[in-house]
């Protein structure tokens, strides 16, 4: 199986998860993975930087996850979204199923992490 | 305070007392009435009888019993000459002092008749009186009574049947000081405690709310970078590491995975039990719900096969809150591939019952459960005994979590188990129907 380099954006305000995802997603899938902190962020790196994949926390500072992704959508871009939230009732997760291409329930294992999204990516079809 | 009752009391003595005086009055001028009438009479007998009286001499004895009767004293010296002269057989005085006698009786006649006048039409208004008094009263107190006790007692009834049904409407108006008024004041300050209290309770339940969810974010967050970082050390992300070490992180990951779900759980159970998730109840088709919750445990199962086996496929929709009844589900279903043996079967299962309830059954080929145990197990913190593996330790909490779901939708739940043969779960929901498929067409 070839090995599929990813540039990553990581929003996700809580510093301890933000670091243990970007070390699993370089050690594990070698991407390469950019971190921001609040929506606000997220939205204008988004807009000015070409990404492959953008996980998104849910809830985040400034502008919360949902949100970031309709004004990304309304501003045409078209780079998969995958939501990283703790909540997982069922009737959330169709909400960010039906707004981005993803989700990933927290707490999610480390170690699942590159394959879950590489999953997602394939499933939508990119 | 006894204004009201003071009031009356005082009104009551008042009219008791113009009306007894009106009417001692009136029998006072009946009794004068009847006694002058009756003068009025002697005096037209005794005229009678002198006119008829024959010159005899004990004829003066019935005079001498009137005499005794008559007043004022000038008829009685009258009638006493014209007795002197009928004893002293003065011929020629006697009708002199007769005509003289009648003279002044029908003059004290007249007088009597003009006395009895007068005190008919005392008697009269007397009477007018006593009934107008009467009249008076009774208006006078009907209104007083209806402004004073029974308007206002309506316009409270009306704010206790608003207090009733959640709307407090405050009287800006002092009360007035009597017993209504103490019984508005009263109610008043009963109102205002009640408000008071339940606004400490709303205070105290937000406060709880609050602490539920900041212990929920709280709580989690750091337990999730512990997990998160311990399986990265262990799965030798950092750096190769030895097996001791491996061996003690796994511990540490498993740990902190049981607290983090301990901490899910007892979270939920707050919640239900606090009753702040309010079921959120919709119509869904069972298939779908049991289907999601079987694709979300797939993974989960490892080397236990969990099928599903619907006897006859009814097209059932439930009202039910979806994620509630999918936790339940997925808490029986955990449970089950938890306790089945190496390639166990799990098997699920819906129908209608006698009772024409809804029944989902969740069957597994664990070593079942003791019959001393079974009603245990829906209580917090209770398991059976001797769990097969201690890495898949539970909360203790998931069983009382489903019974607490299943209550609050109208449903039981229990199990029926033998042991060695395995146990199944199930429980009933009331509310649902058959779904309208057209006919021809598979469902």
């Amino acid at each position: 199986m070839e090995k599929i380099i990813l540039k990553i954006l990581l929003a996700e305000d809580d510093p301890n998860i933000s670091t243990i995802s970007k070390i699993t997603l370089e050690a594990l899938g070698g991407h390469q993975v950019f971190t921001v902190d609040n929506g606000e962020d997220a939205y204008n790196r988004a807009l000015s930087e070409s990404f492959d994949v953008i996980l998104l926390d849910e809830m985040m500072p400034k502008m919360n996850g949902i949100k970031v992704c309709k004004e990304l959508r309304a501003k045409k871009v078209k780079t998969p979204i995958i939501f990283l939230s703790a909540k997982s009732q069922l009737t959330d997760i169709e909400i960010f199923e039906a707004i981005g291409n993803g989700f990933i329930p927290k707490p999610f294992d480390p170690m699942t992490l590159n394959s879950r999204i590489l999953k997602i990516l394939e499933d939508s079809g990119f | 305070m006894g204004s009201i009752l003071f009031k009356i009391r005082f009104f009551v003595l008042i009219s008791v007392l113009v009306f007894g005086a009106s009417l001692l009055v009136c029998v006072d001028a009946f009794i004068d009435w009847k006694n002058t009438n009756f003068e009025l009479k002697e005096s037209w007998k005794i005229e009678a009888y002198l006119k008829a009286m024959p010159f005899k001499p004990n004829a003066t004895d019935a005079l001498v019993e009137w005499r005794k009767q008559l007043r004022p004293n000038f008829r009685q010296e009258a009638l006493s000459s014209i007795i002197q002269s009928v004893n002293n057989r003065s011929v020629k005085s006697y009708p002199e002092k007769v005509i003289l006698f009648l003279n002044q009786e029908n003059e004290y006649r007249n007088f009597l008749s003009q006395k009895l006048d007068v005190l008919r039409s005392k008697i009269v208004w007397c009477l007018y009186i006593v009934i107008i008094c009467f009249i008076v009263a009774t208006i006078f107190m009907s209104i007083y009574i209806q402004s004073t006790i029974f308007k206002p007692l309506n316009a409270l009834y009306l704010r206790m049947l608003d207090f009733l049904n959640d709307r407090y409407t405050y009287e800006f108006q002092a009360p007035e000081a009597n017993e209504i008024g103490d019984l508005q004041s009263t109610f008043n300050s009963l109102a205002q405690r009640v408000i008071n209290n339940i606004e400490e309770l709303k205070t105290l339940d937000s406060a709880k709310t609050e602490f539920l969810n900041i212990a929920s974010h709280e709580l989690r967050t750091p337990l999730t970078s512990i997990k998160g970082s311990l399986s990265l050390l262990r799965n030798g992300v950092s750096g190769e590491i030895n097996e001791v070490t491996s061996k003690l992180l796994l511990i540490a990951e498993t740990e902190t995975d049981r607290l983090i779900r301990l901490i899910n759980d007892l979270l939920d159970l707050a919640k239900i039990e606090a009753k702040k998730l309010p079921l959120e109840e919709k119509w869904y088709q069972i298939e779908s719900l049991i289907d999601n919750t079987f694709e979300s445990l797939q993974g989960l199962s490892g080397s236990t096969e969990i099928s599903l086996n619907i006897k006859d496929q009814l097209p059932i929709d439930i009202f039910i809150d979806r994620d509630r009844i999918h936790q339940v589900l997925t808490n029986l279903l955990s449970n089950a591939i938890k306790y089945s043996p190496p390639q166990g079967i799990v098997n699920v299962n819906y129908f209608v019952n006698g009772h024409h309830q809804l029944v989902i059954e969740v069957s597994d080929q664990g070593r079942g459960i003791a019959p001393e145990d079974q009603k245990q197990i829906f209580e917090k913190f209770r398991q059976a005994t001797n769990d097969r593996s201690p890495l898949v330790k539970g909360t203790g909490l998931g069983l009382a979590i489903a019974r607490a779901i299943i209550e609050e939708h109208g449903g039981e739940i229990g199990v029926k188990s033998q042991p060695k043969k395995g146990s199944t779960f199930y429980f009933t929901l009331p509310k649902w129907k058959y779904r309208k498929t057209k006919p021809g067409v598979a469902a």
